[in-house]
């Protein structure tokens, strides 16, 4: 990933989503769920996902760019957490699970720790990585929710 | 003698209604994970028909959020 080229400019839309228009005029959205709708335990951590209005994209390495600047912005609060889930519904889990790797160790951002997670659910595999600050003020609690949530299959801990 | 076998089956139907009440809890969180997946496929599909997706939140009992 070239550092000299710039991230797209993205905004806020409709108060929901971020949004960014490549050089190739496709937009690109960016979302984040609240966790806690699937995990009382996940206060401020957020389901993370990215996706293109309408089909077929072109490559352009500023999108990769632009993705890990609103990951960036995302950590400037320390207390936030990120679940980065790749499933295989589309039957592209591995290879998007290891671009997200990729993105992570371009990132070099030696402050925010990822943590790895697979599990098999109902038919789905999931590679999930949960992104988190060194210094989140609840950063074993979180790591320990995700890891007993993911080797539970998505159940809480009795 | 009777009230050995009433007091055994109270006991019996306590352990089943316990049984139950747990199976029917995991039922449920078991399927948290797979709503998820379901959730972000129906909000992919609202995303690239240029779709509500304050309406897709609504329906799927989803929140988006804005940390940034």
């Amino acid at each position: 990933m070239s550092s000299l080229l710039p991230p797209y400019e993205y905004y806020l839309c409709d108060k929901l989503k971020y949004q960014f228009v490549t050089d190739n005029h496709e937009t690109y959205i960016a979302y984040f769920l609240d966790a806690k709708f699937y995990n009382e335990a996940f206060k401020d951590v957020y389901l993370f996902n990215f996706d293109i209005y309408g089909n077929k994209p072109k490559y352009d390495e500023r999108i990769s760019i632009t993705v890990c600047s609103i990951i960036r912005d995302f950590f400037k609060q320390h207390q936030n957490a990120l679940i980065f889930i790749c499933d295989s519904s589309d039957g592209r889990e591995i290879g998007r699970s290891k671009l997200f790797h990729r993105w992570y160790k371009n990132f070099k951002n030696l402050s925010i720790h990822k943590i790895d997670r697979y599990c098999t659910v109902e038919g789905y595999n999931l590679y999930s990585s949960l992104l988190i600050h060194k210094e989140n003020p609840r950063y074993e609690a979180i790591i320990s929710g995700f890891g007993q949530w993911m080797d539970n299959g998505g159940m809480p801990e009795e | 003698m009777l009230q050995l076998r009433k007091f055994c089956n109270s006991l019996l139907y306590l352990h089943i209604t316990i049984k139950s009440s747990r199976y029917m809890k995991s039922a449920k969180n078991k399927n948290v994970l797979v709503k998820m997946i379901e959730d972000k496929k129906a909000i992919q599909e609202c995303i690239r028909k240029g779709g509500d997706l304050e309406k897709i939140a609504k329906q799927r009992n989803v929140k988006f959020a804005t940390p940034l």
